[in-house]
């Protein structure tokens, strides 16, 4: 299954998910931890004061094949989660979302590209961005006539 | 009455803070064994338990519930993670390996001797 979707019309692209939620959750067990299709990974932001944190669920990935990067205001992540199983036996079951990815969101602060740190640990990626240096106040002097 | 209501707000509150997820399971077959591959981001391997009782196999890995600071946007929710299996005869309960790399817990079932396919030589005459 391919996970990359890039549809020009971003409403038309949430109801499609919207659907992959609903038509997700129908047949599979209920409580089963995954993403609707075009979500993979998923993303968490978390404001720690003077920085972002992105905490990214990539369970089973190399994370030297992963392709990070952050701009002032947006973080896109691409990559692949093979599955070299694939085609090896019966499959009984197939919850586990395969294929490339390709993800970007919109930070909601500006943060410093080059201050960003990553790790990756049990299979959890964390994205640790310090924020931009806030614009310093300007005061305008108001010349009297 | 004001305590009850508080004791219940607060074991609402607890359930809402903790959740147990599911999993995502592949599970395959092969005429030798049988292999169970789950997602569980998160979870160490200290934090891993996989336990077999008659028939069920129980898998459940912990998860630290620690959040770098406040949730600006989440897509998933902090949980345990949690799953029973249901064994057949056909399985060889001493013969399970686990592996835990990366997230990925990978299950590895051996069959029981008696349903392995065999081969049967036939004799040329």
């Amino acid at each position: 299954m391919l996970m990359t979707r890039r549809l020009p019309f971003w409403d038309m692209d949430r109801m499609f998910d919207e659907m992959g939620r609903m038509f997700d959750t129908f047949g599979g067990p209920l409580g089963l931890r995954s993403v609707p299709g075009g979500t993979f990974p998923a993303m968490n932001v978390y404001d720690a004061k003077d920085k972002l944190v992105v905490t990214v669920e990539i369970p089973g990935v190399d994370p030297a094949t992963i392709d990070l990067s952050v701009q002032e205001n947006s973080l896109t992540l691409s990559g692949k989660r093979s599955d070299t199983e694939n085609g090896k036996g019966r499959y009984y079951r197939k919850e586990r979302p395969a294929g490339e990815f390709h993800r970007t969101i919109t930070l909601n602060e500006k943060v410093d590209p080059a201050g960003v740190a990553a790790s990756y640990k049990d299979g959890i990626l964390r994205i640790e961005m310090p924020k931009a240096q806030a614009v310093k106040p300007r005061t305008i002097a108001i010349k009297a006539e | 009455m004001k305590d009850i209501e508080k004791k219940q707000q607060a074991q609402i509150t607890r359930r809402e803070e903790r959740s147990t997820f599911l999993p995502a399971t592949d599970i395959w077959e092969t005429p030798e064994e049988i292999t169970l591959r789950m997602d569980m981001p998160g979870v160490s391997k200290d934090n891993l338990e996989i336990k077999v009782e008659g028939d069920t196999l129980t898998v459940h890995g912990g998860v630290s519930g620690d959040q770098p600071g406040n949730a600006l946007y989440a897509e998933q929710r902090v949980g345990d993670f949690h799953r029973e299996f249901s064994l057949s005869d056909d399985i060889d309960r001493d013969k399970i390996n686990a592996a835990l790399n990366a997230g990925v817990l990978t299950l590895t079932v051996a069959k029981a001797e008696k349903v392995k396919p065999r081969k049967i030589q036939i004799a040329a005459n």
